[in-house]
């Protein structure tokens, strides 16, 4: 069944349907999550949250860009949760708060795909450090753009800001990010040694 | 390193002040997207020919990019389907849709017709109290030329003879409060709006008794109902203006509500 059946049969109330297109999107919404909120269990709070989000809108749905707007919902959502755990910081995320010997996101399932493998393990914990030190409006555009490899228009749809300013935002990211690794010798290293 | 909520990124938005290094990123990330005109793009590569730090520049952007592209997706720990017991219920179903906007837009218009009805038939209620006070000016006017009659047979003048003859240019007010008086005195006046005075409660007993004697005359031109006209069209426009914002506010909630509740 292709994508614009699942999501008119979840329009119309299937919740099998909308389970489907869950189990087909929940990596890129959990991805987002966790770059975003830097955890794990957060970004699991976070992206339950989204989908159920998404379930009791679905019907208000329109167009063909079904990725940008689940990724709008997620993104939404982090935003919230983010600003409740800086209301209501509890004692389990501050337990669990950043360790500076290790990365606070957990490497990606080497099953995705080869390319995953192809990014040098100390470039990708730098990498994923350096996207933790951005503003967050920052971080979501870059990697909606890079990493999810969405459009500037769908970037533009998934965080509900204009062209021009998800293009400067975008600029601004990759500028920090290559600034920070250049200022920790990461991407000089990174360069020097062949990706495995 | 502190995670996104132990950050304050209230100032992400001055950071996206422009200087002469943002603007050379801003060119260097259209070069790598290719969303340079042709002009600028060969500018920007005659640039790069000459400017060593702009090449490191470029090339460590262009590294950026190529390592987030391969940073790749996290898999999910787990299954986010949503099972039916904690599935909540899709907003924006049709047909609570519907009932939810043509629900609100006539609980506006109940509203405004509860608003106004009573008003109105307030206002129906005065002008017929008006008109009945009319009545009883004309009756007392009636009553007045009667005892002017009687009085001018005995050819002893009174005061109470002398009041009504001032009547049609004192106005009904005057002739209303000189009558009343004399024929109940114990009788309060009725509260009138917009200047009616106690001339709506002169029909008191001594003088319909006597009206029913006197021959009534056409009553002449009161000016006070003139003065009448112009307040109650204000007040009547005010609550016109009132019930459209009521029903304005009405749909403006409505749409609020949707959009938040349909576009999150």
């Amino acid at each position: 069944m292709d994508l614009q059946q699942l999501i008119r049969d979840a329009q119309g109330g299937d919740l099998e349907s909308f389970n489907r297109l869950v189990l087909l999107h929940q990596d890129q919404v959990f991805s987002l999550a966790l770059r975003f909120m830097g955890q794990r269990a957060p970004a699991e709070d976070a992206t339950q949250e989204a989908f159920l989000r998404a379930f009791r809108a679905i019907r208000s749905f329109r167009g063909e860009h079904f990725r940008a707007w689940l990724l709008s919902i997620t993104a939404n959502t982090c935003r919230d949760e983010l600003r409740r755990l800086r209301r209501r910081p509890t004692r389990s995320l501050d337990a669990a708060g950043p360790d500076e010997d290790a990365p606070a996101l957990d490497p990606p399932d080497p099953g995705l795909g080869p390319e995953s493998l192809a990014l040098n393990a100390e470039l990708r914990v730098a990498l994923e450090r350096a996207l933790l030190q951005l503003p967050e409006e920052w971080r979501l555009v870059v990697v909606l753009a890079d990493v999810h490899g969405l459009s500037y228009e769908d970037v533009a749809v998934a965080v509900g800001l204009p062209l021009g300013t998800v293009k400067s935002r975008l600029s601004r990211a990759r500028g920090r990010l290559r600034d920070i690794l250049v200022a920790t010798g990461e991407l000089a290293r990174a360069a020097q040694r062949p990706t495995s | 390193m502190r995670l996104p909520w132990q950050r304050d990124d209230r100032d992400s938005e001055a950071d996206l002040a422009r200087t002469p290094l943002t603007e050379r990123d801003d060119r260097l990330s259209d070069y790598l997207d290719g969303l340079m005109a042709q002009g600028d793009r060969r500018a920007l590569e005659t640039d790069l020919e000459r400017d060593a730090d702009l090449r490191a520049a470029l090339e460590g952007m262009r590294a950026v990019k190529a390592s987030m592209g391969m940073l790749g997706l996290t898999r999910a720990p787990r299954s986010f389907a949503l099972s039916p017991a904690t599935a909540p219920r899709p907003a924006g179903a049709p047909r609570m849709e519907l009932f939810a906007r043509f629900g609100a837009v006539a609980a506006a218009l109940v509203l405004t017709v509860v608003t106004l009805v009573p008003t109105m038939t307030g206002q129906v209620a005065q002008e017929s109290m008006m008109r009945s006070s009319d009545t009883s000016a004309t009756s007392s006017q009636a009553d007045s030329s009667a005892e002017k009659r009687a009085a001018e047979a005995p050819a002893a003048g009174g005061s109470r003879a002398a009041a009504p003859a001032q009547a049609p240019e004192g106005g009904p007010a005057a002739g209303g409060a000189l009558a009343a008086p004399a024929a109940a005195p114990a009788a309060p006046a009725a509260p009138q709006p917009f200047g009616t005075t106690a001339a709506s409660s002169a029909p008191s007993e001594g003088a319909g008794t006597q009206s029913a004697l006197a021959t009534p005359e056409p009553a002449p031109l009161r000016p006070v109902e003139l003065s009448r006209a112009e307040p109650r069209g204000v007040l009547w426009y005010a609550q016109i203006v009132l019930a459209g914002l009521t029903v304005g506010l009405g749909l403006a909630a409505v749409g609020l509500f949707a959009r938040r509740q349909f576009l999150q």
